[in-house]
């Protein structure tokens, strides 16, 4: 297992406007786990994938996957679900394919077949005629069917029916790499506690919370959603 | 790069030969009208150009919107691939587009020129050193190029702001960018522009009428170097803007 696949040393994000995103982020993430970013709507969650995704800078502070600085060659093992299509309107199911073979070389065409196949994808639909949970499994299947160190996947089953819902985390489940780490931010946490190792509590841009899910259940007695409500609770 | 040029191409086809269409519609439509109708050359050879010119803007304006899609476009960003490509593959798209139709314009103007019955020999083509019309096109080609990275510059910066207004900062550094240069250029390197040659003058009325005057076949190396170095230094700086500031 890598150690500190994922390091983010003092991090600040401050966007125009003077709205402050992130203060003094600090995380050390190891391989091998399957981690929840877990906070609710606007506490920093995508700001932070954002930055170690490379779509953003940080105001201050640094990022490193695989002890490298994030950049050209992190964006080459880091596989990231944003919470918009990385597919455009114009594509079939099989030209979004053909896109991420195209430029990313850790793309699985086979794996990606496969899961298609699971989610009951065909090669040949529109992506523009997709429904937001069809579209959110495109996604999925494109972001786990690289063979990347590091995967972020933002807000997966946001948005969809609990049916998809259930299909994306059974996807994430079966398909993910276990050599490699997963993130996946969400602020619906009852429906995925299950498959969390990790969890970090992230509130108005700190981080709260970072520990083992095993630990909290031990330490505290309590699911991971109950203590999300007692944290988060106005 | 090519690849990224392959998904601008996917993405902007159905626009480009759409354009492409109306304005081989227009055309037949000028030339079937003007034969009804009996129109001047002149007229029918204006209007064609006109149509040419307006599918020209269309094209840089394809270019353009393509270029601000690609740098805020999540999937493009994320991929390991150089953001200075990204900027390639718009201005390749723009120089072929536009080469595609320049030449054909320029096969329509020959079409015209065959049905004015105009002998070629009037041009005195073989005055003209093959020197001078390789050195023309490659300069017209130097200046679209020039063009589009200062719309790729304005275009980026705009984005770089998120202010609101951002949008009139990029126009007002675009119009900047070309007055100020110019005048720079123009102060460093005194009266010569960057390209000097014959210049002709075609007037239709009732006889055609085609005349060559007396150029200087000079090329002004040092304004033009400028224009080099400048370009270089634009396309540095859109880069970096791209990587650094451009949020998405």
């Amino acid at each position: 297992m890598v150690e500190n696949l994922l390091q983010v040393r003092s991090v600040n994000k401050t966007y125009a406007g003077g709205r402050r995103a992130l203060h003094d982020i600090n995380l050390n993430i190891h391989g091998g786990k399957i981690i929840g970013l877990l906070g609710t709507n606007g506490s920093g969650k995508s700001t932070l994938m954002k930055i170690a995704a490379g779509l953003i800078q940080p105001s201050t502070g640094g990022v490193e996957v695989n002890g490298k600085p994030v950049g050209l060659e992190t964006k080459a093992i880091v596989s990231f679900m944003p919470d918009r299509p990385v597919t455009e309107p114009w594509m079939k199911v099989s030209d979004a394919v053909a896109y991420f073979k195209d430029f990313y070389e850790d793309f699985n065409v086979e794996k990606a077949r496969n899961m298609l196949e699971f989610m009951n994808l065909k090669a040949n639909d529109r992506i523009s005629s997709l429904s937001k949970g069809m579209n959110e499994r495109l996604q999925l299947t494109l972001a786990l069917s690289r063979e990347a160190q590091l995967y972020m996947l933002d807000e997966p089953i946001g948005g969809v029916d609990p049916v998809a819902r259930g299909k994306i985390l059974d996807a994430i489940v079966e398909f993910y790499n276990e050599d490699s780490s997963i993130i996946i931010s969400t602020h619906l946490v009852r429906d995925i506690e299950r498959i969390f190792d990790e969890v970090i509590f992230i509130r108005n841009g700190e981080v709260v919370m970072h520990d083992e899910v095993e630990n909290i259940r031990l330490k505290h007695g309590k699911s991971v959603d109950e203590m999300f409500k007692e944290v988060y609770a106005e | 790069m090519m690849k990224l040029l392959k998904y601008d191409w996917k993405r902007n086809s159905t626009t480009l030969l759409g354009a492409f269409a109306i304005l081989l519609i227009v055309q037949i439509a000028i030339t079937v009208a003007g034969s009804i109708r009996d129109w001047e050359l002149g007229i029918m050879l204006g209007l064609s150009m006109l149509a040419y010119g307006s599918v020209s803007v269309l094209l840089v304006v394809v270019a353009s919107k393509t270029f601000d899609f690609n740098i805020k476009a999540y999937h493009r960003r994320l991929l390991p691939v150089r953001s200075v490509w990204s900027v390639a593959s718009s201005l390749i798209m723009a120089c072929v587009s536009l080469l595609v139709l320049g030449i054909l314009a320029a096969l329509h103007m020959w079409y015209y020129w065959n049905s004015a019955g105009i002998p070629l020999q009037d041009i005195h083509l073989s005055e003209f050193p093959i020197t001078y019309a390789i050195g023309l096109a490659l300069m017209m080609a130097w200046k679209l190029i020039y063009l589009m990275i200062t719309i790729f510059f304005s275009i980026t910066v705009a984005r770089s702001i998120t202010k609101k207004g951002s949008v009139w900062i990029g126009i007002l550094v675009f119009f900047a960018l070309q007055n100020i240069l110019g005048w720079l250029s123009h102060v460093i390197f005194g009266e010569k522009v960057a390209w000097v040659g014959p210049m002709a003058t075609i007037s239709f009325g009732n006889e055609t009428d085609f005349a060559v005057s007396a150029g200087e076949y000079t090329l002004a190396w040092g304004a033009l170097a400028f224009e080099v170095v400048l370009a270089a230094l634009i396309l540095y700086a859109t880069v970096y803007l791209i990587d650094r500031k451009v949020e998405v």
